[in-house]
């Protein structure tokens, strides 16, 4: 029974994972640019959140469209501004430059929200469902359903829409893509808007179940590397699957190791992946 | 021979610093000649190789953990430094072989990740490193005057000794290959080269003084702590001196982290609740801006101004 | 003793069989030519032999040596050299120390002044010594192409594949490319060439090896390659090829 309900942790938390994990790996896989400014993305949705509770009493499943757009315009803007012109770049430049946007970023949080951890204390908590001898918290039941649903969305988006082929397409081929008269400059600032969308949004649903602070950044960031490593790069389907099995392995890792090393479990398993297998659960190659 | 004569002009020059009597003065040149060292080591992998490193934060700790242990045990602070030297160059070795067949990205965030891992060790293995409490090293009983001497000195020969591995890596067997390596890799092979055997030297070796110099800081601070001496800023910064000063070259990186070192210290003194975002503007206009680093800048402003381009200048 | 010898050599890609058990054996002296319709697997077999792929079963030997998994650098200095299709430069250095690399490393000059040395003896050879100061980023095509060959023969090798070589050259290109390949030859150099072009193969080669989906379909003289049914079925279809036979019978 106890392994069950490890195995429920790991799951609910898994899928919120992948819901941090699917925008950053989207941009990496489209783009191939590693955006370093992504765990700080995160944690400014969960402000967007926090703010949005405590001043307008928005619930904070529904600020994700807030957040989620707000963090759109931010990161179409950046990409068409400034990443945009180094996007074919070599991996050093690129690595560099999203490391000083982000050191510019995560300063900026600091200076307007200080380092002090928040959490959203809604006046009506969900409390938790019992079944059998489980305990499932239904904040992180609905954070992993609505995260599900977004992945789902997004994963519609994708497939259906016209957007949608034209950005699998720049991945596939960004030169075949422009000579099929495909906007590639424009997929790339959408795609990059919409890798921002989503860890903006994850950045809401988290904001009920995380202690919000700038200093979690990194802690987001690394979870997505790890997610994306994996499950394999840039499909939905392998965040999804990195996801969850980040989630179990880190619940079932805290049962006998301890809780806090939460994240060193994390990055052991990305070393080792790496090293033997660095396309991933999933199998698919990514881009160098 | 004028710039070798001039090179060596300059760290004479260097060296006279103490006669200055300023500590303060001292001191930054102590950063400097630390900051001059990693830069440089960096040059071996990064620059030369081309492989986007960020190991080198874990090889600074690695380093000042190595020598602060080695020092509780009772070790003169000088064999500590070179053993932390040679661990960290032993450390690197295995790093290397295990990553280095991984190519741009992928290398970029092992490299990265490792200094993590051995942060959370450091934090948990409390025994031997004092945990997250950090651990003390046995305080000289010389004056404050002599202690800035001395760790000035041992940073300086540090970085004098980084700088002439440069200088033998890029006119040696080792610098050739890592330049062909860094153009075309399958065809380097090709030719003959042991792209494995090279590489994880080229990393060895660029561990090596990074290693002494985090013992040094180690002795030089008495208190380390994981968070601060595996941090990802001791990876990043090296980075962006050898981009400032022209990646690839032998003094690239050493008039690099001059430059750095004087923004820094001008940021901290008048913005220190900024000093991050400033670091961050700085990366941003020198990715836009000196994309090629200051030397790049020079060499362009030399070769238009002084020689009239050969336009008649083409083969076959 | 065979210098170089394959053995029942295959190697697929998921399911795709680029060499399917092929078995060839190149004496020292010749000039072998490697022809086939594309995708026939030429490439591929240029791989294998020279250690850029391991080899899915079978066996190479090289001077009765196995060789099958050794690495590239290996097999470089043991004395197989190879061009690329689409040519390999470094880019950012100059012509001569692009030469100087494989003088270096493959065939083991001692110091950097025997590598000069070499590495202009192999400039020499290919008439690029003029441009030993270029950037090879600046070179034409013609001129990349034979600091391609001259890296290989810098390298002292007995063996020389040469892939495509003259892809993309006018026709003066190919006739002095030609004359280089001969004198290659001449001095002691066994040469593998793969080649579209039926003029050259044709004019060149002692002896053709034609693969066809990954297997090879016909060994021999240009002579005997020409009227080959099966070559000419893969290259043009099998009703050209049943329609040969049938004329020859005709005229018998």
């Amino acid at each position: 029974m106890l392994y069950i309900q490890i195995l429920l942790n790991g799951l609910m938390l898994g899928g919120l994972y992948a819901c941090i994990a699917v925008g950053f790996s989207l941009v990496w896989g489209v783009l191939n640019v590693i955006n370093i400014m992504h765990g700080s993305f995160v944690v400014l949705g969960s402000y967007i959140a926090y703010f949005a509770y405590v001043h307008l009493g928005v619930h904070p499943f529904f600020s994700i469209v807030l957040s989620g757009g707000a963090l759109f315009v931010l990161g179409y803007a950046l990409q068409a501004g400034l990443i945009n012109r180094v996007v074919g770049a070599p991996v050093l430049t690129t690595l560099v430059l999203t490391f000083g946007l982000d050191l510019l970023l995560n300063n900026a949080m600091l200076l307007a929200f200080s380092a002090d951890y928040r959490t959203v204390r809604l006046e009506n908590p969900f409390g938790s469902l019992i079944v059998a001898d489980l305990v499932i918290p239904l904040n992180r039941l609905y954070g992993m359903l609505l995260a599900g649903a977004l992945t789902a969305l997004l994963y519609m988006v994708l497939v259906r829409s016209r957007m949608g082929r034209a950005i699998v397409a720049v991945r596939m081929d960004s030169e075949a893509a422009a000579l099929m008269g495909v906007n590639v400059k424009r997929i790339f600032a959408l795609t990059f808007g919409i890798g921002a969308l989503m860890a903006g949004a994850a950045g809401s649903l988290l904001s009920l179940i995380f202690p919000i602070s700038p200093i979690a950044s990194t802690d987001f960031l690394g979870i997505a590397f790890v997610v994306c490593v994996l499950g394999g790069l840039g499909s939905i389907a392998g965040a999804m699957v990195g996801g969850l099995a980040l989630g179990v392995i880190q619940s079932f890792g805290a049962l006998f190791i301890g809780p806090q090393h939460g994240l060193t479990i994390a990055f052991i398993l990305l070393i080792i992946l790496l090293i033997f297998k660095p396309t991933g659960i999933m199998g698919r190659r990514g881009y160098e | 021979m004028t710039r070798v004569v001039s090179v060596l002009i300059g760290i004479a020059l260097v060296a006279c610093l103490p006669v200055l009597g300023d500590n303060y003065l001292l001191r930054l040149g102590t950063m400097f000649a630390m900051y001059a060292a990693l830069a440089l080591s960096w040059n071996i992998i990064g620059g030369f190789a081309g492989y986007p490193s960020f190991a080198t934060a874990a090889f600074f700790g690695l380093g000042a953990y190595t020598g602060a242990i080695l020092q509780g045990t009772g070790v003169s602070m000088f064999i500590a430094w070179a053993g932390a030297g040679l661990v960290a160059c032993g450390f690197a070795a295995l790093l290397g072989m295990a990553i280095l067949h991984l190519k741009g990205h992928y290398f970029a965030i092992a490299s990265l990740v490792v200094a993590e891992v051995l942060l959370e060790v450091a934090t948990s293995w409390t025994s031997v490193t004092g945990g997250g409490m950090g651990l003390n090293l046995p305080v000289l009983q010389i004056s404050v005057e002599a202690q800035a001497r001395l760790f000035f000195y041992a940073m300086l020969t540090i970085a004098v000794l980084a700088l002439g591995m440069n200088w033998l890596v890029a006119n040696g067997k080792l610098g050739f290959a890592l330049r062909c390596i860094r153009q075309n890799e399958d065809a380097s092979s090709m030719v003959g080269i042991d792209t494995t055997f090279y590489k994880v030297t080229g990393f060895a070796l660029s561990a090596v003084f990074v290693g002494s110099a985090g013992a040094i800081y180690a002795s030089w601070v008495f208190y380390i702590e994981p968070a601060d001496v595996f941090s990802v800023l001791t990876s990043v910064k090296p980075i962006v001196m050898v981009l400032l000063g022209g990646a690839g070259t032998v003094l690239g990186p050493v008039i690099g982290a001059f430059v750095f070192i004087v923004m820094e210290e001008l940021v901290w003194r008048n913005f220190l609740s900024f000093h991050a975002a400033v670091l961050g503007l700085l990366i941003v206009g020198l990715i836009f801006f000196v994309p090629n680093g200051i030397l790049g800048l020079l060499r362009r402003r030399w070769t238009s101004g002084s020689r009239p381009q050969s336009s008649e200048e083409n083969v076959e | 003793m065979s210098l170089l010898t394959l053995q029942n050599v295959s190697r697929s890609f998921g399911g795709l069989n680029a060499l399917d058990s092929v078995d060839m054996t190149v004496e020292r002296g010749e000039i072998v030519g490697l022809i086939g319709p594309n995708g026939a697997g030429k490439t591929t077999l240029v791989n294998v032999v020279t250690g850029a792929l391991r080899p899915s079963a079978g066996n190479i030997l090289f001077e009765g040596q196995s060789i099958a998994g050794q690495k590239p650098h290996q097999i470089g200095q043991m004395g197989i050299a190879r061009t690329y299709q689409v040519v390999q430069p470094f880019p950012e250095m100059t012509v001569l120390e692009n030469v100087m690399a494989p003088a270096t490393f493959a065939a083991r000059a001692g110091d950097l002044e025997e590598a000069r040395g070499k590495a202009m003896e192999a400039l020499r050879f290919v008439a690029l010594d003029g441009a030993a100061e270029t950037i090879a980023a600046e070179l034409t095509l013609a001129g990349r192409k034979r600091l391609e060959l001259a890296k290989s023969l810098a390298m002292e090798p007995k063996v020389l594949l040469l892939d495509e070589v003259n892809a993309g050259l006018n026709s003066a290109e190919i006739d002095g490319a030609l004359t280089l390949i001969r004198k290659i030859a001449d001095n002691g150099v066994t040469v593998i060439i793969i080649e579209h072009l039926m003029k050259v193969v044709m004019t060149l080669c002692s002896r053709i090896v034609v693969l066809h989906h990954g297997a090879k379909i016909a060994d021999g003289t240009p002579e005997e390659i020409s009227h080959d049914e099966q070559v000419i079925g893969a290259y043009l279809g099998t009703r050209y090829s049943r329609g040969l036979g049938a004329r020859e019978a005709a005229h018998d």
